[in-house]
């Protein structure tokens, strides 16, 4: 299969890496979403300038550090597959394919433990787990789409 | 507490379980009802859990799951559960039912399975 993408927890942490012609930008990301092998989906709120570069030059690397000893770079081509997401229209669903998945892992010590944060907003809390439950769903389509078109 | 719902939809030609919220002694019996009619429905269709929207899961809960291992044996239907997550992926490895052969880390590594053995199964799990 060859692409690999560890699972990491629920609540992690990524860091979104797009370019334009100023360079990289590199911005946190909340709990990114595992749907297979290769695939991840995200949700970025429309004022990201990320989005806007994303649909110019949609080349993107994603760093993963979390507990469970996950450290990876994702690298692949993203796409905008929901404009707005439901429940949150000034949010767009975010999937990128991955083509490469760069292992950081070392024998010399193990990741324990990524980003944390304390949640201030209970209402932006929850406003992100209704984001991340629609990214799932989203995800149990991919797959869904995936074995009907196998014709199993 | 957030109720359990429970969601039937089909994957392909294999049926999707999906529990919704809390999954406790209080409504366990509920699910364990509704996986025991979807085993016994299914001809050689798979049963497919995903638990990854379960976001708590007692020891009764437990007990739904391996309870339908042990039906699905009886009648010869594959039967997997996969995605825990969080909580519930904490209590299945502090229980050690991690190392069941019918659970699985994601749904793709259910899909991967049933269609091509466990050994493909533990690629696309990475």
């Amino acid at each position: 299969m060859g692409i690999s993408l560890p699972h990491w927890p629920p609540r992690t942490v990524g860091v979104l890496t797009t370019v334009d012609s100023d360079g990289p930008h590199a911005i946190p990301v909340s709990a990114p979403v595992r749907v297979c092998h290769d695939t991840v989906l995200l949700s970025l709120h429309q004022a990201r300038g990320s989005l806007a570069r994303i649909r110019v030059r949609p080349e993107v690397a994603l760093l993963v550090l979390a507990a469970g000893d996950v450290a990876c770079t994702a690298r692949g081509t993203a796409q905008v597959v929901a404009e707005q997401m439901p429940g949150a229209p000034d949010y767009a669903a975010v999937e990128i394919a991955v083509h490469a998945v760069d292992d950081h892992r070392q024998a010399a010590f193990t990741v324990s433990a990524g980003a944390e944060r304390s949640w201030i907003s209970d209402y932006e809390q929850k406003a992100l787990a209704l984001r991340v439950q629609t990214l799932r769903q989203l995800a149990v389509t991919r797959i869904r789409c995936r074995v009907c078109a196998q014709g199993a | 507490m957030t109720p359990l719902e429970i969601q039937v939809s089909a994957l392909g030609r294999h049926t999707l379980v999906t529990p919704w919220g809390e999954l406790d002694v209080t409504n366990a019996e509920r699910l364990a009802d509704r996986l025991a009619e979807l085993i016994d429905e299914s001809s050689d269709a798979a049963v497919i859990v995903h638990l990854a929207e379960l976001e708590f899961c007692d020891t009764t809960g437990l007990s739904v799951f391996i309870n339908g291992a042990r039906l699905a044996a009886e009648s010869e239907t594959p039967y997997l559960v996969a995605g825990a997550q969080g909580r519930v992926g904490r209590l299945l490895y502090l229980t050690g039912l991690e190392r069941a052969s019918w659970l699985l880390p994601d749904l793709e590594a259910a899909v991967v399975t049933l269609h091509h053995g466990d050994d493909e199964a533990q690629d696309a799990a990475g």
